[in-house]
């Protein structure tokens, strides 16, 4: 069974990787040991996390300015930035419900229950280029439009296990117990438009497949003309919230050389959702449905004599034409048993120097899924502490089509309790127009630990 | 670092200010088909619907075809009819001397049938069918016997005619069928019938007596005969069929070649006739005529009683056809010469004559001129302020062997011409080589916006075409121009 990708997420870096003493570096690096004993984690306020990844609108390629007032959108420019295949448009979200985790001696417990969403939208290059440039932009060659719709929901019950061999190996995993709530998933959804550049007749194809379901049942209807989509929320029933059912993993290692230099790796969300609560599949393509059907797509080369005479003669015959021509496109709609959904996968190496015991340089290297596509980044990392109660980091990512990613992070490391704030693209707020991925992350946990002079915490948390 | 923040930010304070926003830079630019339409020759003439003049013929030559139909002009049944008779009078005995009982009176009368026909003398026949009707009152106080008879009419068994009634006192009322007797008339085209009548007992005469008859015959006719033709027979023809071609949106003349005139006969008369087709002749408009036959013609009518035999006449190889004729004439007589011999027909038997005149498309044809209206449908575009310019792009394939001078007019309601496609009248090249000819596009491009509003708001296409050929072709139906018309426009988003 094909695993398709469900959960997509920002893929700058969480800037609490790179915070020493922030108890949630444990989320995304499992095989560092935890910087506490306990900690405990409140709803909503321990950790809540929003974020856009937007590498595709970029104010300085779609807009031209004059006196600093944007005059008109920039066409040719911003297809000009696109990639061809992917140009995404990503959000997520996050949040603690309730967590937990302390030590047993070299082992590190933890459990955590959070909410997750994410959105992601892509489409390809030619998209954008038939909208802005229309389809004569595209006689040469066939318009090739990919677009890529995915959307989750979904609950994380997770328990998760550090593990210190020694001074200078540690490991952990964390189990995922995943509990969908709505998934919208495109297998395929693309589109071919060829433009004959001496006639102008028109060729396209189509493809169309694509899962959703939700806990709440809902109906859709593809007709053209009807309702397309019905929420069902009388025939709701407690047991659908735990029909959409999942596991997922995240395993991690860390070894550290000396007091200055550490490795480690780690995979992040390996692992599915089985959804089949109100599980829909859509599926359409071009139908052999008559003259217009050629090469498998609908081809539109002009009215002929006939056609021609009654459009021009016979007012009913518009409507009549319009409705022949859509029974070309076919789109359907079919309740499945179910479909499954993969957890978008990350792939983590990080290298740390360690100047001291208060100055750290980072480079880490993450090749995540989005979607079908792989999304490589370089993350630059410096963070200090320049006492225990304040921890400061910056990061600088570089990924495909996004090269302004300047983060930072500021936590306060109080008696019982770490208050954090972060931001993994701060230069929006300096400057509006280079906004691409706006983000923020803040929390609140209380956790105790021992005194730093502990010469096994002091070992984990460098 | 404060002040290159605040520097950047005032640089960018007014940049989602989109209130002088106006659209994009550049127009896009699109471009969809609107017709591919193809005429053949064979499709017009379809499209024209149920059109009896217009025919394909074996040769894919489009002919027009206007058939003078004289079916059964010359047929037996109208030489197969007796005259109907009425007849009434009385025959009268007078008691004279011998006054008293007189025995075994009898009276006499006869009744003739005849078949007034000049043409033939009939030998023997069979009657499909004849009624005989007679009255019968006497003035006798007693009954009688009425007896019919005829020597020259004979069953089927060849028994001369005889028939036998019981009279009652008063009024009698005598009917008989002759269908199915045969008739043999002695030397001309009458049967005499006798009709006698004879008391059934003494009758006391002392008195006139009467016997009064009323007699009536009526559909008498024959089904076959063996007859002598005995004068000539000549049965005169004329038909004028309308041309149909001048509609008022079409007009002009044009050479035809090769007109074809079939003269098609059937014969079951048993001997042979003649056909003589003085005149084949276009005419109408305020145009010279147009006759066909440089002359009459004479064509033998052989026996051929179950199929029609064509025959092919010398025609004029060209004429002058005006489109505007509003006639075709065909005129002639049809005659069967006598014979000494006896002919056996029945009375389905006739000669019949078709006479079709073909004017295939062998035509050169110069300044032919074709206007049309074509009534525009409301058809919803898009605002056209956002449209920068209009292109409507025109391909031809002409694989018509005739040049065209087109021009498309756009009109409004009241069909004043507010714009037209063409500059000058499009010149089209017909195809010479049997081979199609494409032509180089057309454009009518309209930058201005007023233009291209006139354009789009029209509310009628006046299309004129003039036709021209440079000498003979011959025009296949299968035969077409092809139009493509496709159409591409700027527009700012």
């Amino acid at each position: 069974m094909s695993l398709l990708v469900s959960n997509i997420q920002a893929q700058t870096s969480e800037m609490v990787h790179f915070m020493r003493y922030n108890p949630w570096q444990i989320y995304t690096s499992p095989g560092t040991f935890a910087p506490c004993d306990v900690y405990i984690a409140l709803p909503v306020i321990s950790n809540l996390q929003a974020g856009v990844y937007n590498p595709t609108f970029r104010y300085g390629k779609l807009f031209e300015k004059q006196d600093g007032y944007p005059t008109h959108l920039t066409s040719q420019r911003f297809v000009n930035s696109l990639s061809k295949r992917n140009n995404w448009l990503v959000a997520d979200f996050s949040t603690e419900i309730v967590g937990f985790g302390f030590r047993l001696n070299n082992l590190f417990l933890s459990f955590d229950y959070r909410l997750k969403a994410n959105a992601a939208f892509s489409a390809s290059k030619d998209l954008f280029g038939m909208v802005l440039l229309g389809n004569m932009a595209y006689t040469d060659k066939p318009a090739d439009i990919n677009m890529q719709l995915q959307v989750s929901a979904y609950r994380e019950l997770s328990a998760g296990a550090q593990y210190r061999l020694n001074e200078h190996l540690s490991f952990g995993a964390r189990q995922k117990f995943l509990i969908g709530l709505a998934n919208i998933n495109t297998r395929k959804l693309s589109a071919e438009i060829a433009t004959d550049p001496t006639s102008y007749g028109i060729l396209l194809k189509y493809q169309v497949d694509m899962n959703s379901s939700c806990v709440v049942p809902y109906r859709i209807n593809p007709n053209i003309g009807e309702q397309h989509f019905e929420l069902l929320s009388d025939e709701f029933a407690l047991g659908n919230i735990y029909k959409n059912f999942g596991l997922g993993w995240d395993f991690g290692v860390q070894y550290r050389f000396n007091d200055h230099y550490t490795l480690s790796a780690s995979v992040l969300d390996l692992g599915f959702i089985s959804w089949k609560s109100s599980a829909y599949k859509l599926s359409g393509e071009v139908k052999d449905n008559g003259a217009c059907y050629q090469d498998g797509g609908f081809l539109f080369a002009g009215f002929n004599e006939d056609e021609l005479e009654n459009f021009i003669s016979n007012d009913s015959y518009q409507e009549e034409v319009v409705d022949s021509l859509l029974n070309y496109f076919s789109l359907e709609a079919n309740m499945i048993k179910r479909y499954t959904t993969g957890l978008n996968t990350r792939l983590m190496v990080q290298f740390d120097y360690n100047l001291n015991d208060k100055h750290r340089f980072s480079a880490l290297v993450q090749a995540a899924r989005v979607g079908r596509t792989l999304v490589p980044s370089l993350t630059l990392a410096y963070s200090a502490s320049f006492t225990e109660w304040v921890d400061l980091c910056v990061a600088y990512t570089l990924m495909k089509n996004s090269y302004d990613n300047l983060g930072i992070g500021l936590g306060f490391n109080l008696k019982v309790v770490t208050i954090f704030a972060s931001c993994e693209n701060i230069i929006p707020a300096i400057n509006r127009t280079r906004l691409s991925n706006p983000n923020f992350q803040f929390g609140i946990v209380f956790n105790w630990k021992k005194k730093v002079s502990d010469s096994a915490t002091q070992a984990s948390i460098y | 670092m404060t002040i290159i923040a605040v520097f950047v930010a005032s640089c960018e304070k007014n940049a989602f200010d989109f209130s002088r926003f106006n659209g994009t830079d550049s127009p896009s630019e699109w471009g969809v088909p609107l017709a591919d339409a193809t005429y053949s020759i064979e499709s017009i003439v379809s499209r024209l619907g149920n059109n009896s003049v217009l025919v394909v013929g074996d040769d894919n030559i489009l002919t027009m075809v206007y058939n003078a139909e004289f079916d059964e002009i010359v047929k037996a049944s109208s030489f197969f009819d007796f005259d109907d008779i009425h007849e009434e009078g009385d025959e009268v005995i007078i008691p004279g001397r011998n006054k008293g009982y007189r025995d075994n009176t009898e009276l006499s009368y006869t009744v003739t049938l005849e078949m007034s026909n000049p043409y033939f003398r009939l030998i023997s026949g069979v009657m499909e069918s004849g009624d005989l009707h007679m009255v019968i009152t006497h003035g006798f106080d007693i009954g009688g016997t009425l007896t019919i008879s005829s020597s020259e009419i004979f069953m089927a068994d060849e028994t001369p005619f005889a028939y036998t009634v019981d009279l009652a006192q008063n009024q009698n009322d005598i009917h008989l069928n002759l269908a199915g007797y045969i008739v043999r008339p002695h030397d001309d085209n009458e049967v005499d019938i006798t009709v006698d009548f004879s008391t059934s007992a003494q009758v006391n005469l002392t008195e006139e007596k009467v016997l009064h008859y009323n007699y009536t015959g009526s559909s008498l006719a024959l089904r076959e005969a063996d007859l002598v033709q005995i004068s000539r027979i000549a049965v005169p023809y004329e038909k004028d069929m309308n041309v149909h071609i001048q509609n008022g949106s079409f007009g002009g003349d044009v050479i035809v070649y090769d007109p074809i005139i079939n003269i098609s006969v059937k014969n079951s008369f048993d001997k042979e006739g003649h056909c003589h087709l003085s005149s084949t002749t276009f005419s109408g408009g305020g145009n010279p005529d147009a006759p066909l036959l440089p002359d009459p013609v004479d064509i033998q009518i052989p026996n051929s009683p179950y199929a029609f035999q064509a025959s092919e006449m010398s025609t004029i190889s060209s004429i002058h056809f005006y489109t505007d004729y509003t006639t075709l004439h065909v005129d002639g007589e049809v005659t069967v010469e006598p014979t000494a011999e006896t002919i056996h027909i029945d009375r389905n038997s006739s000669i019949s004559v078709r006479i079709a005149t073909k004017i295939p498309l062998k035509i050169d044809m110069n300044d032919i001129s074709f206007r049309d209206t074509i009534q525009m449908n409301t058809i919803e575009l898009p605002s056209v302020d956002r449209i920068k310019d209009l292109t409507l792009q025109i391909l031809f394939e002409n694989d018509l062997p005739i040049d065209m001078e087109a021009q498309i007019y756009f009109c409004d309601a009241n069909y004043a011409i507010v714009d037209s496609a063409f500059v000058n009248p499009h010149i089209l090249q017909g195809a010479y080589a049997n081979a199609p000819v494409f032509c180089e596009p057309i454009y009518i491009h309209k930058k201005d916006f007023d233009e291209i509003s006139r354009l789009l708001n029209c509310d009628n296409l006046l299309l004129s075409v003039k036709l021209y050929t440079h000498g003979k072709v011959d025009v296949d139906v299968r035969r077409y121009l092809r139009t493509k018309v496709s159409a591409k426009w700027s527009l700012y988003l």
